[in-house]
């Protein structure tokens, strides 16, 4: 009997200590919603690490702004999955004040779909914090949507320079160079080139390479078809597509890539199955972390022949931080100081240094120092540009996923693949889209 | 002979009390009414919600605009992967039920015989019914993988080098790898559906049929699939229910369509126009047309399995 009362009077205490606890948050809480996993502060560092920084930031701000009770950090799934979870958040009516904003979804869904708010106003006073050029990813038409928060990225072919020494090979420079190069890894046992080619959200990046040069201005061309003057169906559009075939068809890329995920691809080279594979310069901190058994480097896109561009390899800053268009009047004064807070240079250091970037969307931010880091820096930097995709509509890019797909696994031409691109830009149109809107 | 029925029959109507029908039922409706007040708030009013919207542009941000029948139109004229995916639907759902019942009914005949182990089987059998799509997707996305895939290496251990080849990335065998694990999964269901039917059928029919000479060949023929009608057309029904309607999550987990639309079904398009590209109204419409689909097939099916020798 006394055992049960004593039980039932714990019961009761642990219970009024629950209640107590809960009241004690009594206060403010900021959401932050994060469609991906990406879309952590520091996302890109080890785990522990990552949140370690991510709990410090946080801290930091709740210290400054006594009226915030906590900030709440829900940042999951894949990111060919994050529109389809915003989208389902919005629906469900889930809290959120501001949005993890990749780049990507923020220029192809977000905005056109009224998600963020215009933040040109908000930012002005320490708008001066960002540089242009990444600020720009997060412009349209003028108005601002995100603020860029981010590694600036570029893209780069990631090579074992001890086989390449081996079979006395070099860095190749043009395309006929790679087909050499290629070949020679072939005869060695080597998978020339392995390509993520399973997340087919990666294949446009070898898009943007081959149209920079087909087209010299891809930007400009990109646009043009998006404002009808010009069309998906155009010869240097036609020819970019064609050009990625020709990797397979040259023995430079393998068709296997279609299999290929991220994790495979990176396993592929770190045990020396393939020799060397294309991605962005987010792959640095794995690559420094697991790549141990044998020295790395990076190497250009190759220079395709008779074409009129040269190279032009997508990049920029990947993430970012936007406000929820329906958040409500007594969130948005904490919701941009939060913004606010983040992008100091002296916390962005914190989680943005963790990730060790070549280069930052804050100004301020510490970069790290190596040979490759200078490599990059000094030699595919200036050959960078924005990334197709933050151009194109969603439905635009799946399209590229898809035709870059059959292409790769040959069961279409460049000609039909374009003009189902064409059909699906003709198709929205047709939905009462305009570029300019 | 007499019966309760008739007893009640025997009874003067005058000397009844009259007692409205709804009342005498009352009591079963009211234990009916939360199960249908669930069925009206979870399944009739999104339904005819989802209806509603197929009418209009939503997506699912900003308010609906009325459209008329635009989507419907859009559907057969402007979207060639809709169709695609429908065909490449139909090829699962034949595929699917031809096979799993074929194979389901085999394995019911084997698994019914009196052999040592008997239980094992029928347990091994069963046990991929009881795993979840995203583990069989991500179990057998291993098994098909072009590089450490245990088909491949499979393959080449037995010589057969020249059947190697990325499974799930070849457009020619995509969709079929795809189907090959919906068969997989299910097949033990039916087998366990065709094994309740056989026990069902009197051991007695087989004996005197043995006694007339019949061979297994006939008795197969004459008491075996004429007996397990009710429980084929019931497994059929089943079974082309799930090929048009349940096979999303595999085809999401290991391909999500592609490459390049060649494992697209109804489903996975719907969910990316949705979901992915924000057409809330042309997906509801897309999704009706399915249903449509699905609806007739069924009905005809029904009207089929009703005229013929079993009523069921």
């Amino acid at each position: 009997m006394i055992k049960r009362v004593f039980l039932c009077s714990l019961t009761f205490v642990l219970t009024l200590l629950a209640i107590g606890s809960v009241a004690a948050q009594d206060g403010f809480v900021l959401h932050v919603f994060g469609p991906t996993s990406l879309d952590n502060l520091g996302s890109m560092a080890p785990d522990d690490i990552q949140q370690q920084v991510e709990r410090e930031v946080i801290d930091g701000f709740l210290m400054e702004n006594p009226d915030v009770a906590d900030v709440t950090w829900d940042a999951q799934g894949p990111i060919d999955g994050g529109v389809t979870r915003l989208l389902t958040a919005h629906l469900a009516g889930e809290n959120m004040d501001v949005i993890g904003c990749a780049a990507n979804p923020t220029n192809g869904a977000y905005v056109r779909r009224g998600v963020l708010r215009d933040i040109t106003d908000d930012i002005a006073p320490w708008v001066d914090r960002f540089e242009p050029a990444s600020l720009d990813a997060y412009t349209i038409g003028g108005r601002v949507y995100g603020i860029p928060v981010s590694p600036v990225s570029t893209s780069s072919f990631f090579y074992n320079v001890e086989v390449f020494s081996e079979l006395g090979l070099a860095e190749p420079d043009s395309y006929a160079d790679f087909i050499e190069v290629a070949g020679a890894l072939d005869e060695a046992g080597y998978i020339p080139v392995l390509h993520q080619g399973k997340n087919v959200w990666m294949w446009p990046m070898w898009y943007f390479e081959t149209a920079a040069q087909t087209m010299g201005d891809s930007i400009a061309k990109t646009v043009q078809n998006l404002r009808g003057e010009a069309k998906f169906t155009d010869a240097p559009d036609v020819e970019a597509l064609a050009r990625i075939g020709q990797f397979v068809d040259d023995g430079i890329l393998d068709r296997d890539s279609l299999s290929v995920d991220w994790d495979g691809m990176r396993s592929a080279f770190a045990s020396q199955q393939s020799a060397v594979y294309y991605g962005g310069t987010w792959e640095l901190p794995w690559i420094e972390a697991n790549v141990l058994d044998f020295e790395w480097g990076v190497f250009e896109f190759p220079q395709l022949a008779d074409v009129p561009g040269t190279r032009g390899h997508g990049g920029g800053p990947d993430s970012g931080y936007c406000i929820y268009s329906g958040i409500d009047d007594e969130a948005l004064p904490h919701a941009v100081a939060f913004l606010e807070y983040l992008s100091r240079p002296e916390i962005a250091d914190k989680h943005l240094g963790i990730m060790e970037p070549l280069a930052t969307s804050i100004k301020g931010v510490t970069v790290v120092e190596s040979a490759i880091a200078d490599d990059l820096r000094s030699n595919h930097f200036p050959n960078t540009a924005r990334f197709l995709d933050w151009i194109w509509p969603t439905e635009i890019n799946d399209a590229f996923q898809s035709a870059i797909q059959g292409i790769v696994g040959g069961t279409i031409t460049a000609e039909e693949g374009m003009a189902a691109i064409q059909d699906v830009y003709d198709d929205l149109v047709f939905d009462g889209y305009s570029y300019d809107d | 002979m007499t019966s309760t029925r008739a007893s009640e029959a025997a009874v003067p109507l005058a000397g009844r009390r009259t007692v409205p029908r709804v009342y005498r039922h009352l009591s079963a409706y009211l234990m009916l009414l939360p199960a249908v007040v669930l069925l009206v708030i979870f399944v009739i009013i999104p339904i005819g919600y989802g209806f509603y919207l197929s009418f209009h542009r939503w997506d699912g941000f900003n308010e609906p605009v009325f459209i008329g029948t635009r989507n419907y139109i859009r559907l057969i004229e402007r979207d060639d992967i809709f169709l695609k995916a429908v065909s490449n639907t139909i090829i699962f759902a034949i595929s699917v039920v031809l096979v799993k019942n074929l194979l389901g009914l085999f394995l019911a005949l084997l698994v019914n015989q009196k052999i040592r182990g008997v239980i094992f089987f029928r347990t091994a059998l069963f046990l991929p019914v009881t795993l979840s799509f995203v583990v069989i997707g991500l179990l057998w996305s291993w098994v098909y993988n072009p590089a450490f895939g245990l088909l491949n290496a499979g393959l080449e251990l037995l010589g057969l080098d020249n059947l190697v080849r990325p499974w799930l990335s070849d457009p020619a065998t995509a969709l079929g790898a795809i189907i090959t694990v919906d068969i997989w999964k299910w097949t033990g269901f039916h087998m366990v559906l065709f094994l309740a039917g056989l026990q069902a059928i009197p051991r007695d029919l087989y004996e005197v049929a043995i006694i007339d000479g019949a061979n297994a060949w006939t008795r197969l023929r004459r008491i075996t699939l004429p007996l397990l009608a009710p429980v084929t057309f019931i497994s059929v029904l089943l079974s082309l229910n799930g090929a048009f309607v349940r096979n999303f999550e595999l085809v999401f987990v290991m391909t999500d369509g592609g490459p390049n639309h060649t494992t697209e079904v109804v489903l996975t398009h719907l969910v990316t126009q949705a979901f992915r590209f924000g057409k809330l109204g042309y997906a509801s419409a897309m999704g009706f047309a399915l249903f449509l689909v699905v609806a007739v097939i069924a009905f005809t099916y029904i009207r089929i399995g009703r005229s013929g020798t079993y009523n069921f």
